[in-house]
C-alpha cells in the first residue's frame, strides 16, 4: 500500500514540467487571451492567434490518442471548429484557454472510438511505465511492467485518461484539473485511488494465475 | 499490442513540428465556420448575451482606463504595454531607413540590384493586382534593408517573437522589406511564384568562431497576427572580405585568414557535394491526396474530350506543341480521374453565385504548386480565375491513400538506397576536408602562438566580430522579412524605475536596449517596476525617446556598476541635448 510520503513523492515529479505550465499560463497571457477570445466572438478572424498557439498541442495530444496522422487532422480540425462555433458560450474562469480546448480534443477522440467502435490508443514511452513502476515502489521491472501493461486495460476511459496525463505526458496536477474541470486537489486523489486500483488488479490477476 | 479494451502503443514517434504545421489551415477552418455557424439561442437568451457583452464592454472600457490611461492606476507589463501601440511603430518617424525605388518589367521579371550587392530574382509575371489580375508592364520594386541594432530601432519593426505563448527575442542576420506598385497601387505576388532575395548582410559572432556560420531561420513579419511567422531555414554562406585584410600581422588578421581558408573549403564541399548529389537523380515524393471537405464548394469536370483534333493548316512545329499539350492532358486524366475540385480556402472573395449562375464554354487548369491550381473559366470574353485544390471523396480516397503509402514507401526506400549509395562518396570527401580543416586550424593556432610569444597578447577568443554573410531566401509575399534565430533568455533580472539626471521620471515610455554581442534590440515598457532582463557577461545599452525628440542613454560602464544582488534599481539617464534629426545623429549617440 502507499503510504502519505510515497504519494508525496508521486505528486512533485516533474518539477520542470510543472515550472514550464506555470510559465506559460501566467496571468499576464490568460488575460491576453481572453482579450482575443473577446474579440474572437464578434470576428472569428481574430481567433488565429489561438488557433496558431495551440495546434500543435491540441494535435500532439490527439495523436497519442490515434497514432494516426490524417484522423488526427482531422480530428484536429473538428476540435478547432467546435470550439469556434462554441466560442459564445465560453467563459473566462482563471484557467488557460488550452484546458477547454484539450477538454473539447478529449471529447471528440472519445465520439470519434465511439462512432467507428474500436478501441482507443495509450501512447507511452518505455521509461514512462518504468517510472509509473518506480512510483508503484516496486523493483521487479520486467514482470511487472506486463501486469501493469494488462491492468492499464482494466481501467475505465475516464481513469487512463487522468494516468496518461500525469505519468505518459507529465502534466502538472494543475494543468490536468483545470483540463478535467476538477479541482487540484481532486486530481491528486483521484490519481492515488486510480494507482491503488492498478496495484489491486494486479494482486488479483497474479492470485488467479498462481490458483490455475 | 492489442488488449481488450486499449491498443498500447509503445515508443511512438510523434510527427515533427513543420508535419503538423502542413495540417494547419486557419482559411479553411474560417471557411468551415462560415458553413457551419453556432445555432441561435433563442432570443430571450440573446437579449441577455446583449446585456452581457454591454456589461463587459463597459468593464473592459474601466480597465483600459484603469490600467492605460489613468496613471494612479496598476502598472502594466511590457507585453500590455506594447499591446497599446501600433504593431510597426517607428520612435522617430521623421527618421526611418529610406526605401531605394527601381523600375522592372512585370511581364519579363528581371533582376534588382541593390547597393551592397544585394539582388532580387523577379520571376515573370510575378505580380497581381488587388484584384487578382497578373499585371504587365513596368512596376515599381520599393525596397529597403535593416542591417543593426539602429536600423531596428528607427524602422519600429519588433523583434520580439511569440511561439506559442512563449516570448523569445529574434536576432537578425539582416532584414529587408519588399513592396511593389504600379500606378501607386499595391501588388501582391501571384500564386505559384517567388521571388528570390540574395541579402547581402553581417552577423555578429564571437571571433574564436571565424568561418563558421550560425544557423539562421527566415520568417516573415504578420501584421494582422502581430507575430513573425516561421517560413524556414536561412540558406547562408560566408562572403569573402579581402579588403578588410590587414598588411601586417596580428590576430585578427591571421584568424581572417584563417576564415577565408574556412570558408574556400566550404566552397569546396558544396560544390563538390552537390557533384555526388547528381550522380543518381533524387527520387521524386509523391504527393499526398486530399480528402474533400463536406462544407467546401467544389467543381466536378473531366477530361473527356482528350484527342486534339488537327486543323490542316498546323506546322510541324505547332504539332509538337500540341502532341505536348495531348500527352499533359492524357496524364491529367489518368491522374485525376475521379477527382474533384474543391475551390481553396484562399479564395476568400469568390463568389459562387455568379460562378454558378453562368454556362461555361470552356475552362483553363494551370498547376501552380504541389497542391493549388488556377482554373479559368471561359465563356466568350469573360474570364473567372479561381485556385482550386485537387480532392477525393469515400472509396476513392482511402483508395487514393492506399496508393500514396505504398508509393511513399517505395520513396523512402528509394531515398534510403540512394543515400548509401552515395555515402561513400560522401565519406571520402568529408574526410579530405576534415583533414584541411584541421591543417589550417594548425596552423592558426601554430601563427597565433608565435604572436603570443612575442608579447602580442591579444584575448582574440573574447572578443565578437562581424562577418559578411550571403543570406538567400525566396518569399511569396512582399512585406518584411527577416533572417533571424530565437535568443535564448538573458541571466540578469532587476526591476527598475527610470529618471534622467534631472530626476525627470519617464514612466510611460518605450525603453529599447541592446546586447553588444546580440544584433538585436529589445522593447520595455518604463512603468515602475518593470523587469529589465540582460547578460552581464556583455556589453549593453538601454535608451528611450523623450518627447523633445532627444535620446535618454544609459550607457555599458552604468550598466556594470548595478549591483545584481538587489532586485530593484533606479536607471538615471543621461539626456544627450540634441534633437535628433539624422539617422547619423542616433548612431554617433547609440555608438558602444
Amino acid at each position: 500500500m502507499f503510504s502519505n510520503l510515497q504519494i508525496s513523492r508521486t505528486l512533485v515529479k516533474n518539477p520542470v514540467r510543472m515550472d514550464s505550465y506555470k510559465k506559460s499560463v501566467s496571468n499576464e497571457l490568460m488575460q491576453e487571451e481572453w482579450a482575443i477570445i473577446q474579440e474572437a466572438k464578434n470576428n472569428p478572424a481574430k481567433f488565429r492567434p489561438l488557433y496558431n498557439r495551440y495546434y500543435e498541442p491540441i494535435f500532439k495530444y490527439i495523436f497519442r490518442r490515434t497514432t494516426d496522422e490524417s484522423l488526427t487532422a482531422e480530428i484536429c480540425s473538428k476540435v478547432f471548429l467546435k470550439s469556434l462555433q462554441q466560442l459564445n458560450r465560453y467563459q473566462f474562469k482563471g484557467v488557460p484557454f488550452s484546458a477547454w480546448l484539450y477538454r473539447i480534443a478529449s471529447n471528440e477522440v472519445a465520439q470519434h472510438y465511439r462512432n467507428v467502435q474500436k478501441n482507443r490508443v495509450i501512447s507511452l514511452e518505455e521509461h514512462q511505465l518504468g517510472d509509473l513502476i518506480d512510483k508503484m515502489e516496486e523493483t521487479d521491472h520486467q514482470n511487472y511492467r506486463n501486469a501493469l501493461i494488462h491492468a492499464l486495460d482494466e481501467l475505465k476511459e475516464t481513469d487512463v485518461q487522468l494516468i496518461e496525463m500525469r505519468f505518459f505526458e507529465q502534466r502538472p496536477f494543475k494543468e490536468i484539473a483545470d483540463i478535467l474541470n476538477i479541482t487540484e486537489s481532486n486530481a491528486k486523489v483521484k490519481t492515488y485511488r486510480i494507482l491503488e486500483k492498478l496495484r489491486k488488479i494486479i494482486i488479483a490477476k497474479s492470485q488467479q494465475g498462481q490458483a490455475r | 499490442m492489442k488488449l481488450n479494451n486499449y491498443n498500447i502503443n509503445l515508443n511512438p514517434k510523434e510527427p515533427s513540428g513543420q508535419q503538423i504545421e502542413k495540417h494547419m489551415d486557419f482559411d479553411a477552418l474560417l471557411g468551415q465556420f462560415a458553413d457551419n455557424p453556432p445555432p441561435k439561442a433563442p432570443s430571450k437568451v440573446r437579449w441577455l448575451y446583449y446585456a452581457g457583452g454591454a456589461v463587459a464592454a463597459c468593464l473592459i472600457g474601466f480597465m483600459v482606463y484603469t490600467t492605460v490611461i489613468s496613471p494612479s492606476g496598476p502598472e502594466m507589463t511590457t507585453t500590455e504595454y506594447l499591446a497599446t501601440l501600433p504593431y510597426i511603430n517607428p520612435p522617430i518617424p521623421a527618421v526611418q531607413p529610406t526605401f531605394a525605388s527601381e523600375k522592372l518589367s512585370a511581364t519579363k521579371g528581371g533582376v534588382y540590384e541593390y547597393e551592397n550587392g544585394s539582388r532580387l530574382i523577379v520571376p515573370p509575371a510575378a505580380f497581381i493586382d488587388a484584384k487578382g489580375q497578373t499585371v504587365q508592364g513596368d512596376v515599381s520594386i520599393r525596397y529597403r534593408e535593416f542591417h543593426d541594432f539602429v536600423d531596428f530601432f528607427l524602422s519600429g519593426i519588433p523583434m520580439e517573437y511569440d511561439s506559442a505563448g512563449i516570448k523569445y527575442q529574434l536576432e537578425s542576420a539582416g532584414m529587408v522589406e519588399i513592396y511593389a506598385e504600379q500606378n501607386g497601387q499595391r501588388l501582391n505576388v501571384a500564386p505559384g511564384k517567388k521571388i528570390d532575395v540574395e541579402l547581402v548582410s553581417e552577423i555578429v559572432v564571437p571571433a574564436a568562431n571565424r568561418g563558421r556560420v550560425p544557423a539562421y531561420n527566415i520568417y516573415r513579419l504578420d501584421t494582422e497576427r502581430r507575430n513573425w511567422v516561421y517560413d524556414g531555414v536561412d540558406d547562408i554562406s560566408l562572403l569573402e572580405e579581402e579588403d578588410l585584410a590587414e598588411s601586417t600581422d596580428n590576430e585578427a588578421s591571421i584568424q581572417r585568414k584563417l576564415d577565408g581558408e574556412l570558408a574556400r573549403i566550404q566552397r569546396i564541399e558544396a560544390k563538390e557535394l552537390a557533384a555526388i548529389e547528381a550522380t543518381i537523380p533524387k527520387p521524386v515524393a509523391p504527393v499526398r491526396p486530399q480528402r474533400a471537405d463536406a462544407s467546401a464548394p467544389v467543381f466536378n469536370f473531366s477530361f473527356s474530350e482528350d484527342q486534339i483534333v488537327y486543323s490542316e493548316d498546323v506546322t510541324q512545329e505547332e504539332r509538337a506543341n500540341i502532341d505536348q499539350a495531348q500527352a499533359a492532358l492524357t496524364d491529367l486524366r489518368r491522374q485525376y480521374e475521379n477527382t474533384i475540385w474543391q475551390i481553396a480556402a484562399s479564395n476568400a472573395d469568390f463568389n459562387r453565385q455568379a460562378a454558378a449562375g453562368i454556362d461555361w464554354d470552356d475552362m483553363k487548369l494551370r498547376q501552380l504548386n504541389e497542391r493549388d491550381y488556377e482554373l479559368t473559366l471561359i465563356n466568350g470574353n469573360n474570364e473567372m480565375k479561381v485556385t482550386v485544390n485537387p480532392v477525393l471523396m469515400g472509396e476513392d480516397y482511402d483508395n487514393a491513400m492506399a496508393k500514396f503509402n505504398a508509393t511513399f514507401k517505395e520513396y523512402e526506400r528509394q531515398l534510403a538506397e540512394r543515400e548509401e549509395q552515395l555515402a561513400d562518396q560522401k565519406q571520402v570527401l568529408e574526410e579530405r576536408l576534415a583533414k584541411e580543416r584541421a591543417i589550417a586550424e594548425l596552423e592558426f593556432d601554430q601563427q597565433i602562438k608565435a604572436l603570443r610569444e612575442n608579447g602580442q597578447d591579444v584575448a582574440a577568443t573574447d572578443a565578437v566580430i562581424r562577418q559578411k554573410v550571403l543570406n538567400r531566401f525566396r518569399v511569396s509575399n512582399l512585406g518584411v522579412w527577416n533572417c533571424d534565430r530565437p535568443l535564448p533568455p538573458f541571466m540578469v533580472r532587476v526591476k527598475g524605475e527610470f529618471i534622467d539626471d534631472e530626476s525627470n521620471e519617464y514612466a510611460h515610455h518605450t525603453a529599447y536596449l541592446v546586447n553588444k554581442d546580440f544584433n538585436t534590440v529589445s522593447r520595455l515598457y518604463t512603468g515602475k517596476g518593470t523587469n529589465v532582463v540582460y547578460s552581464n557577461t556583455a556589453d549593453n545599452i538601454l535608451w528611450l525617446v523623450t518627447k523633445e525628440n532627444k535620446l535618454a542613454v544609459f550607457r555599458p560602464e552604468e550598466f556594470k556598476r548595478i549591483n545584481k544582488d538587489k532586485d530593484d534599481y533606479t536607471f538615471v539617464l543621461n539626456v544627450v541635448d540634441k534633437a535628433i534629426e539624422t539617422e547619423d545623429d542616433v548612431r554617433r549617440i547609440l555608438q558602444f
